[in-house]
């Protein structure tokens, strides 16, 4: 019992989507936009739900897509970066006092913290477009530096299939560094 | 029976615990890892002095820093592991901030004051020139984003005194989006 309560507040309640999103912009303040790489989607900050949340919209059917489990009642979410297709946002989530580096898969629904047990505050993080390395902010030394983080080889990389080569070459080889 | 499963999963944490921490200590956690890049004033993906708006287009990372005493645009190329030259994008007359690369690394947007007029520029490497895309705007804009071929271009605009996202193609035109601000 005192298990599942444990979870329960672990697992954040899941938010209706309130708000006019009928139209890429609203009557309140919309923020941060990032493309995606492929230039399809637009991840932003938006007001319209009286509250701060994320969202993200398709540029070609001109409408908002669901990102299920992203916003939470009890999480305050800023700074969205979309990898190639949109499959990862990173972005960063304030639940517990320390903003933190989150990553979302919009195809398992899940997110995965980057940053937890890193020394430091941490800001502003941009995702590579094949969704492997995720670059921000770090306050560790004192002052504002950039770090890269690696996913990892054995993640599954956002790669668009039959997608125009150029750029999507630069992104063939990344273990080539 | 759940009871027990739990029992044999914390212990099993329990192990794995001490390690993980150790873990920690010089990287992330089990996420991943940091990459060691280098940290200087010369060629560093980082220096000694502030580094911040961090853009991953890729190969490139393009970043705003204070290594040379103002804030300017950086390009990072990380196969080389050394910075490219920007010829024609840093001016003295402008505040630069918020800059985003194309995936071959030859567009790069960012947002730039001058002469207390903020616009949205595209730099071409090749042509070595900075583009204002937001000429035709009157109004603040800032923090842009620019796609993989450099072909498009979001940003935040301030209409009647609150913030909107606007996305124009490379070329300056509003893309044919319901409220896209032009």
């Amino acid at each position: 019992m005192g298990l599942a309560a444990l979870f329960l507040s672990g697992c954040a309640s899941v938010l209706p989507l309130s708000g006019d999103y009928s139209r890429l912009n609203s009557r309140f303040s919309d923020t941060e936009p990032a493309l995606s790489g492929n230039g399809r989607y637009l991840a932003m900050v938006t007001n319209r739900g009286g509250r701060q949340d994320l969202a993200l919209y398709d540029i070609e059917q001109k409408r908002f897509l669901e990102i299920p489990r992203l916003n939470r009642r009890n999480a305050l979410v800023e700074s969205p970066s979309l990898s190639r297709s949109a499959r990862y946002i990173a972005y960063v989530v304030s639940e517990r006092g320390r903003p933190e580096i989150a990553l979302y898969d919009r195809i398992t629904q899940r997110r995965q913290m980057l940053t937890t047990g890193f020394r430091g505050p941490v800001r502003n993080p941009s995702i590579s477009p094949d969704g492997r390395y995720v670059a921000f902010e770090s306050g560790r030394h004192g002052q504002w530096d950039i770090e890269v983080f690696d996913r990892g080889a054995s993640i599954q990389l956002d790669q668009v299939v039959g997608a125009p080569s150029d750029g999507a070459d630069q992104e063939a080889t990344p273990n080539a560094q | 029976m759940l009871s027990k499963g739990f029992v044999v999963m914390a212990s099993r944490q329990l192990l794995v615990f001490p390690l993980s921490m150790l873990l920690l200590t010089s990287c992330v956690g089990p996420a991943g890892r940091l990459v060691r890049y280098p940290n200087n004033d010369r060629g560093g993906l980082s220096s000694p002095h502030d580094d911040r708006d961090a853009h991953h287009g890729g190969r490139y990372i393009v970043l705003v820093s204070d290594r040379r005493g103002r804030q300017e645009v950086e390009l990072f190329d990380t196969r080389s592991r050394n910075l490219i030259s920007l010829p024609g994008l840093n001016r003295a007359d402008t505040a630069v901030s918020h800059p985003s690369v194309s995936a071959d690394g030859q567009f790069i947007a960012y947002a730039g004051v001058r002469d207390g007029r903020s616009d949205i520029y595209l730099y071409r490497r090749s042509r070595r020139e900075s583009r204002n895309i937001t000429q035709r705007l009157k109004t603040a804009v800032r923090h842009p984003s620019v796609s993989e071929r450099g072909d498009r271009v979001a940003f935040e605009v301030s209409v009647n005194g609150q913030w909107e996202i606007a996305i124009y193609d490379g070329n300056g035109r509003p893309l044919n989006i319901p409220t896209n601000p032009r």
